[in-house]
């Protein structure tokens, strides 16, 4: 519980941390490496006991991916203040983890049992499944992938493509209204000048 | 008096019966493994039939279901569809689920599994009715098989296989189990199918004699797809050496082949239930490899084997004890050390292991 409680902290310590263009480069490789580290020990306790490693390895894959979506929360911040090169590989690398999540999360599906919830989250996470079910192809089954991630034995399903447009959508949905919301300050900027002008 | 008379009277007569019948035992099974392992059998359809859904599915899988039904139909207790809903509602379970294309399977991954599969069960139904059924499943699987109609020619090393269904790449289990859901439904022999797979089959054979690839090595045995073992490079393993021979079987290759004769030598050599032999770590597939161990001993015909060590084993007695011990406590089978293959499913385990008694027991 301890290490929960841990991870969670982090968690949070990075969502309550003032975003604006104060923050450094610095600080962001700081909050990771702190992150990083606690899901690590986080990892490291799970798969010790046999007895809790089904609950722990789903809770786990919750944080892994809560830390991945932090990190590309705190990449787009960076994007929008100085360090967009940065950000550009950070998003980059977030991609390709995701892309690859068959390759270095699929012993995780194994070591758990083959829970359901768990093997079809490892395959959902992973782009190439979205593209997967709108193709009708599985991907997991095919040579290189069956060859070189464990998931191409296990029992998985893919998600039903209303799930990858539910994501899609919400995604669509976030950028037009961070964009929007640029141009609503800009508009109310312009209305006030306007009315202190008159 | 009379009493003590009649007990020296009968007593002999019982112990000449009881003698007279092992030694009649037509597998040469020890009767009372037999008994065993029909006890076994019966716990393990107990527990199916406690874990069955309403709909009267397994895991809500087309494929654990018809293996499930399987293992009821082809048991020692001779069940058929005038036993009630747990055999009937299985079989409407799986007619629900044919697709257009012919193909049963509630999924777009599996489909060569799902089908061929419930392609076995219904067979094993014996009941005309579900003709159409295995018509349209025989043409899927027929179209499933990489040949000149998917741009491949008889010199590359997919041709004549049969893979999951969600690609094209073949491999010798998706092979195996779809010959020998093409065997049950009485597939005519000289359907250009079985020529084609044999050349798929021969080409996962280390047997450099009749595999015409680099990679052929001469030990006889059979690898998971040309030129890939998940044990490493092309190395043999137990659960494809006998997938390979049953699928040689299929195809209608003679027993004394050569082919065969290497891939049954193999499997002498080889011989342990202890393990799946060759494979990583030994338990990955392990009761895949007692289902199909048990049912190409039964079809190749050897009622007993001789090991390297030149020990002689009756595979039968072997099997059952193995299994027997291996039983869980509620009847059922699980592999409690891989959940590769769906090993961690107790449904399909129990299912294979039943089948492979049911082998045993023929």
């Amino acid at each position: 519980m301890i290490l929960v409680y841990a991870a969670v902290t982090h968690a949070t310590a990075i969502l309550l941390m003032p975003l604006d263009s104060t923050f450094s480069l610095q600080t962001f490789w700081t909050l990771v490496r702190h992150c990083a580290i606690a899901t690590i020990v986080f990892l490291a306790a799970a798969l010790v006991d046999p007895q809790t490693r089904a609950i722990f390895t789903q809770l786990l894959l919750t944080t892994v991916m809560l830390f991945l979506l932090l990190v590309a929360t705190l990449a787009v911040v960076l994007a929008r203040t100085r360090h967009q090169a940065a950000a550009r590989q950070i998003v980059l690398s977030i991609t390709v983890a995701l892309m690859l999540t068959p390759l270095w999360l699929g012993p995780l599906a194994e070591v758990s049992g083959n829970l359901p919830l768990l093997s079809n989250a490892i395959v959902g996470v992973s782009p190439f499944s979205a593209i997967a079910t709108t193709l009708d192809f599985d991907y997991l089954r095919s040579r290189w992938f069956y060859q070189h991630s464990v998931l191409g034995s296990l029992r998985y399903e893919y998600f039903a493509w209303s799930g990858y447009a539910l994501t899609l959508i919400a995604v669509v949905a976030g950028c037009s209204l961070s964009a929007a919301d640029g141009k609503f300050t800009r508009i109310a900027h312009l209305f006030r000048k306007r009315v202190t002008a008159s | 008096m009379k009493t003590k008379t009649m007990v020296a009277l009968v007593t002999p007569i019982l112990l000449l019966i009881a003698t007279f019948s092992q030694a009649a035992d037509p597998v040469g099974m020890n009767p009372e493994l037999r008994n065993k392992a029909k006890r076994a059998v019966d716990a393990g359809l107990h527990y199916l039939r406690g874990q069955q859904a309403e709909d009267g599915s397994w895991s809500n899988s087309v494929g654990v279901t018809a293996l499930g039904l399987r293992a009821f139909l082809q048991s020692h207790r001779g069940y058929d569809e005038t036993d009630g809903a747990f055999i009937t509602k299985p079989i409407e379970f799986m007619l629900a689920h044919i697709n257009e294309d012919g193909s049963i399977s509630e999924t777009n991954q599996n489909r060569n599994y799902n089908t061929a599969v419930c392609m076995t069960a219904l067979a094993a139904t014996g009941n005309e009715e579900y003709e159409e059924a295995l018509n349209g499943a025989r043409n899927f699987l027929i179209n499933l098989q990489i040949d000149e109609g998917d741009g491949y020619e008889s010199e590359h090393a997919y041709y004549g296989g049969i893979g999951y269904g969600g690609d094209e790449r073949p491999d010798l289990s998706n092979a195996y189990m779809a010959l020998e859901g093409l065997q049950a439904s009485a597939t005519d022999p000289d359907d250009p199918v079985w020529e084609k797979a044999l050349l798929f089959v021969s080409r996962s054979q280390n047997r450099s004699e009749s595999n015409d690839q680099e990679w052929a090595g001469n030990d006889g045995g059979f690898t998971y797809m040309p030129g890939y073992s998940p044990n490493g490079g092309t190395a043999s393993y137990g659960g494809m050496t006998a997938a390979g021979l049953l699928s040689l079987l299929f195809a209608g290759v003679d027993k004394e082949d050569p082919r065969i004769q290497a891939a049954y030598d193999w499997i002498r050599s080889n011989y342990t239930l202890e393990q799946n032999p060759g494979s990583d770590g030994g338990t990955q597939g392990l009761y895949y490899y007692y289902n199909v161990f048990a049912k190409s001993m039964a079809a190749y015909g050897a009622d007993t084997l001789v090991d390297a060590q030149d020990n002689e084993h009756n595979w039968r007695n072997d099997l059952a004890e193995k299994l027997l011990s291996l039983q869980n406590d509620d009847g059922s089978w699980v592999n409690p050390d891989s959940p590769r293959w769906w090993e961690g499913n107790k449904e399909l385990v129990t299912a294979w292991s039943v089948i492979a008694l049911n082998a045993a027991l023929k």
